[in-house]
């Protein structure tokens, strides 16, 4: 096995973690937008829930940013990362892989 | 003031549910996130996924709260509560206050259920709160609430159950027998569940008051019949000087009350009855009584037990389940007017002294004897102690006015052909011979008590631990009951001659006055009456020996199992015990198993040298002065705290017998030898009138 197989096979794991880690958002982002229409004021009146409902909206905005905008590029971040460290490692040990 | 919202009961219900699918998604996904992003270094924070995944369980479990709050008024037919436009529901937002607002719909709803109970929606709207009740069942808050605003309806909830099913008209033969379905138990052992949570957390002393007065105790009864142990409810209801007994145990009075004056309905009837139903009626009867329910469920308690038989209605109770050890009462369903051949809906409970005019049908209800030894057992179980004096629920006092209770109603053996035979089955005897063991100092020193009545005090004049004090003449009726069975003969003298050597120990030690009280002389004098008390009981050989073998089997026994109580006194300056300590030494809650092993064999080697009746004064001092450190025994014939009559200990007391014991219990310390205090010892034991003063 070369350096090039042992490079594809790291990043494939990573891609592989990282789709299961999307999909986990995603089921996160429906389940929040699943909530979001109950949460109005068609459903109750008052200061009291709209107090409560504004602080959920805000806090759930924050998740939503996290899981849609910040972590997809994460995502990319670490496969890169992954590549990148294991073509550094292919450079300082140049020369065929020993099987362990 | 929590702050209100109108709400839609259907839009917010609809909110739970996605909040609670919000929840159960980040709970399965967060971790997963979490974990692989950090397998990574993640380039990201997460730790508000976290903080989401916290939050979301507290939002969804609100939310529900609110629904059902919502739910709950909407369906209370209360203008008050229900917001007229749109349908909307006014309910307060705040956690807690929503659960005090879902206590308060609860209790109205189980109201408007019980008073409309031809209402197919009733038993509906009883599930309903049956189901809130159970989801709050760790959350003592809501169920104080509840059951503080509820507790005349949840009072009468079995009444109320039985009237909507089993109480209608009975579609067939075998339904008529049918107090309360399975469902209705089910209910009743949610309820009940809650009532006890809310009891140990604390109920108002109205809702006690309105539970253990309710006008229907039958049905107050089912809660604690199908509810939980008797452990999971309060000991006592309120603190300091103004406890009263726990609700259990005013219950439980209540309800012997109400039997004894014929006030018990139990509704099982309504129907005309003949001979061939007899069967079926007794065992529902049974299974429905409510007296047998309270009791199990005191004993499980353990302070309702004695509250219940140390309190004013102690002996009176104790005179229905030891002098009628049959049948306790009666039910009956006399016809009204008599002979009419219309029955009411209800039979009704008397007590043993209850006048009938002889036309209504009688049905026998005899109490579980489990459920009676067990309810003794545990009514004296409340320890030696002395406690506080304003204490109106003084453990210690309640447990030893119990003890008198049970000994003064304890009846004399049966005779069958002039021989005693036990009237109680082994269980009770063990509950009595229980009783006997936790007040041997007080049952010994009773043996001199001439007075008229018994009676509890305080030991050194109102200083010390709770005593009872019973005239001589009425303990020979308990005592004889103990000693009907042999084996159980030869156990408790056993126990009277191994503790008369540990007082012994303690009073040559000056543990104990010499003069003034002297529990050694007490006991020795018990023990002396107890031999009496078998002439009384025509053993037959065989019978006699067993009581030998069981008595010398149990003096060894009790030596090694006593060893761990008795306090090893050093000097002079440590030797002053507090009166507990010198009753805990003397007095002790532990019935040991009768020894098989090492105590047989013992006392077959004893046997060679000793005679039975020499041993039974033997053994007891040596272990007494063992004990206190007196003499010092060798390990050849000293095993475990247990006297081993073997030949060495034969030999040692053939050299020692002369060795000059100190009484340091009297002025001058005056010395006698071992074999003096032996020969007054067994003297005082009557032993030379014992039958096994011979070597065998």
């Amino acid at each position: 096995m070369g350096y090039g197989d042992l490079i594809a096979e790291a990043v494939r794991d990573a891609q592989d973690d990282m789709s299961q880690v999307n999909a986990a958002a995603q089921a996160i982002l429906a389940a929040i937008r699943s909530a979001g229409p109950w949460l109005t004021d068609q459903t109750w009146t008052g200061q009291a829930a709209d107090t409560w409902c504004g602080d959920w909206n805000s806090f759930y905005r924050q998740i939503q940013g996290l899981l849609a905008n910040q972590l997809p590029g994460a995502e990319v971040q670490v496969v890169n990362q992954v590549r990148s460290q294991m073509e550094q490692l292919a450079r300082q040990h140049p020369g065929p892989v020993t099987p362990s | 003031m929590s702050d209100y919202a109108a709400v839609d009961p259907d839009r917010v219900a609809k909110a739970a549910t996605a909040l609670e699918n919000l929840r159960d998604a980040l709970a399965a996904h967060v971790p997963a996130i979490v974990s692989t992003m950090n397998s990574y270094s993640s380039p990201v924070s997460l730790g508000i996924l976290r903080q989401a995944q916290a939050r979301s369980v507290i939002d969804a479990a609100d939310m529900r709260a609110r629904s059902q709050l919502a739910y709950r008024l909407a369906a209370l037919d209360s203008q008050m509560m229900v917001c007229p436009p749109g349908g909307l529901v006014s309910i307060p937002w705040d956690g807690p206050t929503v659960d005090a607002a879902a206590a308060q719909a609860d209790a109205q709803l189980l109201a408007q259920a019980e008073s409309n109970p031809t209402d197919p929606q009733s038993r509906a709207d009883i599930q309903a709160v049956t189901l809130d009740i159970q989801d709050h069942l760790s959350d003592p808050a809501y169920l104080t609430a509840f059951y503080n605003q509820a507790a005349p309806m949840v009072a009468k909830l079995a009444a109320a159950l039985h009237a909507m099913d089993a109480g209608a008209v009975p579609a067939n033969y075998n339904s008529r027998f049918a107090v309360l379905t399975p469902a209705d138990e089910k209910i009743l052992t949610t309820f009940g569940t809650g009532l006890a949570a809310a009891d140990k957390a604390g109920l108002s002393p109205q809702a006690v008051a309105q539970i253990v007065n309710a006008p229907d105790l039958w049905s107050a009864s089912m809660l604690v019949k199908f509810g939980p142990p008797g452990s999971a409810y309060a000991t006592q209801e309120g603190t300091g000087a103004q406890a009263q007994p726990s609700l259990l145990a005013q219950l439980t009075q209540k309800v012997f009350e109400a039997q004894q004056a014929g006030k018990i309905a139990l509704p099982l009837g309504g129907w005309n009855v003949g001979m061939q139903d007899r069967d079926q009626i007794e065992n529902a009867l049974s299974a429905f009584d409510p007296l047998s329910a309270l009791l199990q469920r005191d004993a499980e308690n353990k302070a309702a037990a004695w509250q219940v038989l140390g309190g004013q209605d102690g002996n009176a109770l104790a005179n229905m389940l030891l002098n009628n050890p049959y049948t306790k009462y009666t039910y009956s369903n006399e016809t009204s007017p008599p002979g009419s051949g219309r029955f009411p809906a209800t039979f009704t409970g008397y007590g043993p002294t209850q006048k009938l005019d002889g036309l209504e049908l009688i049905y026998m209800n005899w109490l579980p004897d489990q459920t009676v030894a067990n309810f003794l057992d545990a009514a004296t179980s409340g320890g030696r102690g002395t406690g506080n004096p304003s204490d109106p629920v003084n453990p210690y006092k309640l447990s030893a006015q119990a003890a008198v209770n049970i000994i003064e109603n304890t009846p004399p053996p049966w005779s069958d052909n002039g021989k005693a035979q036990p009237s109680f089955s082994p269980a009770v005897t063990h509950a009595l011979t229980d009783t006997f063991l936790r007040y041997l100092p007080d049952i010994a020193a009773s043996a001199g008590y001439n007075g008229k009545d018994p009676f509890v005090t305080q030991y050194a004049g109102g200083k010390g631990p709770w005593t009872l004090n019973i005239p001589s003449g009425q303990l020979s009726n308990y005592l004889m009951q103990l000693s009907a069975d042999p084996n159980n003969y030869g156990y408790i003298k056993g126990a009277v001659a191994s503790k008369m050597g540990v007082a012994f120990g303690m009073k040559v030690q000056g543990i104990t006055d010499g003069t003034n009280d002297d529990p050694y002389a007490d006991l020795a004098s018990l023990y002396g009456r107890l031999v009496t008390e078998e002439n009384n009981l025509n053993f037959s050989a065989a019978q006699q020996q067993d009581a030998e073998n069981a008595e010398l089997n149990s003096i060894v026994s009790f030596g090694e199992s006593f060893i761990g109580d008795i306090p090893v006194v050093g000097g002079p300056a440590n030797q002053l015990l507090s009166y507990d300590q010198r009753f805990a030494v003397l007095g002790i809650p532990q019935v040991p198993q009768f020894s098989t092993g090492n105590a047989s064999q013992a006392l077959q080697a004893g046997r060679q040298n000793f005679t039975d009746a020499q041993l039974k004064a033997m053994i007891p001092l040596i272990q007494g002065l063992a004990q206190q450190g007196v003499i010092k025994p060798q390990p050849s014939w000293y095993q475990n705290g247990q006297v081993i009559p073997n030949n060495a200990f034969w030999e040692w007391w053939r050299e020692n017998k002369a060795t000059g014991i100190t009484n340091k219990s009297l002025a001058g310390n005056p010395t006698k030898e071992l074999d003096e205090w032996y020969q007054e010892t067994y003297e005082w034991m009557k032993l030379q009138n014992d039958s096994y003063a011979k070597t065998q």
